[in-house]
């Protein structure tokens, strides 16, 4: 952090120059993020990109009984497959549409966070709810690999 | 008071003056040394300079100035003057960890004294003795110096000797003796005009009460005495430590571990007290489930002990941090020589934890295969005196239990099982607070899983529902303590719903640090309540249930080590069924409450839904929750009855309980006693809608046309007090409002009305809940589940409050999809049918469209 305790001008001038370059640095860590989502892009998932987020959608709130949305729901959907997800306070809920079983993984920028099963049904439970942005990767029994997008807690 | 310095009348009145109002005192010594007093006079103001110093925490200048106060003593050549000040600077020393030094000065001061002085003396060594744990010789000292005190009519110091006598005699073990002292003490100091101290008797019976288990007045008389000890310009850790046992007492160890670690961030405290509150926070992190935090928190207490040669207490530490190993999974024989070693030492130091130490070793001995060790320490855990305060009977009932079932004597054990409970029960009825009565059962889970396993090896289904019965809601057993005029309360309610219903017009940071305070007072003036004379408790008549039953199947589910059985009476006959794991159950709850609030969103989910249907999902949770005994209810009506960590269960997704009424409750009791509430004479009918429901406006727009004379409140009449006032003994009561559950604090979950939330606490008030009482909104069926087997929530509130029917959800619900079901629930009920048989009907009539058969779905009938 820069003094903010400024005497004169030449001062002021000279933290403004250093907080200009030093945004023209880039932090290692969103170097690596880079990287590594880079290196998702290569792998053969079908990504699944956002279409529903209760927490953008307060309209919806009014069709409901309650006052206030506790849990944040949203939808993930690529062609072919659709990831219901729900946060609560204790663990990440999903549905995968059409259902398979597989495993779900919680990946951060630093790498895997979390795991579960996906049953059956389709239906897994992942906890504790990461507290740091994360993708869930959906792998399938059949080999199918669903990418979501970025989810911030 | 008899002086000790001839002429120096005035400035004796400086001594008590330092205890009660420490800077007043100061200040008068200043001045008065600013004149250049005599030797006797200047000893005098030093002595009560170091004694404010001391009470004011600095004990290192207090140190200082009682050697000044002692140099000026021996110059003035009166060894009365001489035995007070070495008397007052052995305490200090003994105060500040330097016990030993403190205990020569004291032995001096003994030995120089005469009369009314050597009772104050032997007070003061006592005291140091107090700290070393050296209990017995400090009650000989004590019994001394109060028969030489009242002898020379000096009430003050006999005050402070029955003081600390009574607080030996609660470390002993000695309620009744220690109160009798106490409360000679308070009476004394209050004719002396002894603030402070009379503050610290106030405190001490707190602890007393504390020790017979009664918490509301332990919190009473703590929470006075921390006004008094402000009131006096005091900071005084020893009311944090107090506090900090009443919490966790209490089962509020998260709040009892925050309390303390906060006391210790502030520097509060001597070097011997430090000591205390690193003990207090390490036993509350153990009982708030961080063995880890507790085993670091009580090394640190141990090596300050250890370091002041405070035996008794460095003991008790040791235990803390064994038992932190314990519940860290540690296990084997090194282990168990530890605690061995421990609990004897607490044996001779006659420590109240003893008892609790025996139980570890004889369950670790049991561990490791140690059959006659176990069964000597469970002996010893199971001896107890009839004093003991009810927690600690109930653990020596464990004991006494554990070892039967060693042993294989069945009877025994269940005797001490049930004996167990009955202390616990008797424990809880000392409470007027829901919540302390819902936490309070965590203690007899163990004996409860004892005795159902029994029941379970025995196959004896009947007696599986008894026990299961027998620790399961029994908080919503009896009715809460009843405030209904208590004018601050209700006070308070009102600010807190004027502040929330500001916050969510806009936020606003101060708003909602406003809010916190309000929630805090409301809260902790529950908790504060007192028992009612409620004469125990009544145990399940099970053949008066069967009759009751008559043609209605009762489904109780029982959890048995993570397993689920389901107890069946069905026409006079019980079986049990074994269901499956109850983790696969709450996967199959939790799968068709996600789905059902997909649902209630409207949801982006269409027609290109691939996913489980409501029929698959409902024939999982079926099978996962009831198993095979759903071929035992053909087409009866049925109770059922979940367990707790179940309780948030969408019943009508069953496809096997669909069609039918089914009555959910949290215990066969509590169904029994709604089916004798009797429906009031007049029948009135009240219809409230709560602000910001479209459909809920129609519904109640509708409802009004059916029910012609109904109250209605809506449109800004809606507010706490008509609503309260209205739904008291109503006959049918119906509420369509948002609603909120706070998993945080379940008892603030709410109703939204016009000026503000409707909470828990405001349902509390009423003297009669409505007999039947449809809750349309969101989540209003939910409760969290606490203690051993107890549920906290909005229509679980209502059932000890007199109402024999509540239809509420478990889900958020669709606003428009609801209002068509709630009617066609009202036809039923207008037809005479019950709640469970009319929503049956209106369920029925909902399928087809999928938004409203999740609504359907989403609701549960509590009650008969």
């Amino acid at each position: 952090m820069i003094d903010p305790d400024w005497h004169d001008d030449e001062k002021l001038i000279k933290a403004l120059r250093e907080a200009l370059s030093a945004a023209g640095e880039v932090p290692a860590a969103f170097v690596e993020a880079g990287k590594a989502a880079f290196s998702w892009r290569t792998i053969d998932a079908e990504l699944a990109a956002l279409t529903y987020d209760s927490a953008l959608d307060p309209l919806d709130a009014l069709a409901i009984r309650s006052e206030s949305a506790v849990l944040r729901s949203l939808t993930f959907a690529s062609d072919g497959w659709t990831v219901e997800v729900e946060l609560t306070p204790g663990a990440v809920l999903g549905q995968l549409d059409p259902p398979e079983v597989g495993t779900v993984t919680a990946r951060g920028d630093g790498g895997e966070l979390a795991t579960a099963d996906i049953d059956e049904l389709g239906f897994f439970v992942l906890g504790p709810p990461p507290a740091v942005p994360y993708r869930l990767v959906c792998t399938t029994q059949s080999g199918t690999t669903i990418l979501t997008g970025w989810i911030t807690p | 008071m008899p002086t000790a310095g001839g002429s120096a009348g005035a400035v004796e009145n400086l001594l008590p003056l330092a205890l009660s109002r420490p800077h007043d005192a100061i200040a008068s010594a200043r001045s008065l040394l600013a004149a250049d007093p005599a030797a006797v006079e200047a000893s005098i103001a030093h002595q009560a300079w170091g004694i404010g110093l001391r009470q004011l925490g600095d004990v290192t200048t207090a140190v200082r100035q009682l050697r000044t106060a002692l140099r000026l003593a021996e110059q003035s050549g009166r060894s009365e003057r001489e035995a007070d000040v070495l008397a007052t600077l052995g305490a200090t020393l003994g105060r500040a960890g330097r016990s030993r030094e403190g205990l020569a000065r004291l032995d001096r001061a003994v030995e120089l004294s005469r009369g009314a002085l050597t009772g104050r003396v032997l007070l003061r060594r006592a005291d140091v003795l107090l700290v070393l744990g050296r209990h017995r010789e400090a009650l000989d000292d004590l019994r001394a110096a109060i028969t030489r005190l009242r002898r020379s009519g000096d009430q003050v110091w006999e005050a402070r000797s029955r003081n600390y006598r009574g607080f030996i005699q609660l470390a002993l073990g000695g309620t009744r003796r220690a109160d009798a002292d106490f409360a000679v003490a308070e009476k004394l100091y209050a004719a002396t005009g002894q603030e402070f101290e009379y503050a610290e008797a106030r405190q001490n019976r707190g602890l007393v009460a504390y020790s017979r288990g009664d918490l509301p007045a332990a919190l009473r008389y703590l929470d006075d005495a921390g006004r008094r000890f402000a009131a006096v310009g005091v900071v005084w850790p020893d009311l944090a430590i107090d506090r900090c046992g009443v919490l966790l007492a209490a089962g509020l160890s998260a709040e009892a571990l925050a309390e303390m670690d906060q006391t210790i961030a502030s520097g509060a405290g001597t070097a011997t007290k430090r000591g205390e509150l690193w003990f207090a926070a390490a036993t509350a992190a153990l009982a708030a489930g961080d063995p880890a935090g507790a085993r670091e928190r009580a090394e640190r207490a141990r090596r300050l002990f250890s370091a002041q040669g405070r035996e008794w207490w460095s003991v008790r530490s040791s235990m803390v941090v064994l038992e932190a190993r314990y519940r860290s999974g540690e296990r084997g024989e090194r282990l168990l020589r530890a605690v061995v070693a421990v609990a004897r030492r607490l044996d001779a130091l006659g420590a109240s934890e003893s008892s609790a130490a025996h139980l570890l070793a004889g369950r670790l001995a049991l561990d490791v295969g140690r059959s006659r060790t176990a069964d000597r320490q469970l002996d010893l855990a199971g001896r107890h005196s009839k004093d003991a305060p009810p927690i600690a009977r109930s653990a020596a009932w464990l004991g006494k239990a554990l070892r039967a079932e060693a042993r294989g004597e069945t009877r025994s054990m269940l005797s001490a099982c049930a004996r167990g409970l009955d202390a616990l029960d008797e424990h809880r009825l000392t409470m007027g607070a829901t919540e302390l009565r819902a936490l309070a059962t965590g203690q007899g889970a163990e004996l409860a899983a004892l005795a159902l396993r029994e029941a379970l090896r025995r196959d004896d289904p009947r007696r599986l529902l008894e026990w299961g019965e027998r620790w399961r809601a029994t908080a919503l057993g009896v009715p809460p303590v009843r405030r209904p005029n208590d004018e601050q309360l209700v006070a308070e309610l009102a600010a807190l719903r004027d502040v929330v219903r500001r916050l969510d017009a806009a936020p606003d940071p101060s708003l909602e640090r406003e809010r916190r305070r309000l929630e805090k007072a409301v809260r902790e003036r529950a908790l504060r309540a007192e028992g009612g004379a409620l004469g125990g408790v009544r145990r399940l008549p099970v053949d008066e249930l069967i009759a009751e039953l008559g043609e209605t199947v009762l489904v109780e589910l029982v959890e048995v080590d993570g397993v689920l059985h389901a107890v069946v009476v069905r026409d006079g006959r019980t079986t049990r069924h074994e269901v499956g794991p109850l983790a696969a159950a709450a996967l199959e709850v939790e799968r068709s409450r996600f789905t059902l609030r997909r649902l209630a969103h409207g949801g982006p989910r269409g027609a290109a839904y691939r996913g489980p249907s409501l029929e698959v999902l409902g024939t999982r949770l079926g099978q996962a929750i009831l198993g095979d005994a759903q071929g035992l209810l053909g087409d009866r009506e049925v109770v059922v009855v979940p367990p707790g960590r179940l309780q948030a269960l969408p019943w009508g997704l069953v496809p096997a309980l669909a069609d039918r009424a089914v009555n959910v409750v949290p215990s066969a009791a509590a169904w029994l006693r709604a089916r004798r509430f009797r429906p009031p004479s007049d029948r009135r009918v009240v219809l409230v809608l709560g602000p910001g429901l479209s459909a809920g406006r129609t519904e109640v727009l509708r409802l009004a046309e059916q029910y012609p004379d109904a109250t209605v409140l809506a449109d800004g009449d809606a507010t706490a007090e008509k609503v309260l006032r209205a739904l008291d003994g109503a006959w049918i009561a119906h509420v369509a409002a948002h609603g909120t559950f706070r998993s945080d604090s379940p008892l603030f979950s709410s109703l939204r009305l016009d000026d503000g939330p409707l909470t828990v606490y405001d349902f509390e008030r009423l003297r009669r809940a409505p007999y039947r009482m449809v809750l349309s909104s969101c989540d209003s069926g939910l409760a969290k589940p606490v203690g051993a087997d107890e549920l906290l929530g909005l229509s679980s509130s209502l059932i000890p409050l007199g109402a024999a029917g509540i239809l509420a959800s478990v889900v958020p619900v669709n606003d428009p999809a609801t209002a068509p079901l709630m009617l066609a629930v009202h036809e039923g009920l207008r037809d005479g049918q019950s709640l469970a048989a009319a929503f049956a009907t209106a369920r029925r009539e909902a399928r087809g469209d999928p938004v409203a058969d999740a609504a359907g779905r989403s609701f549960v009938a509590l009650g008969a």
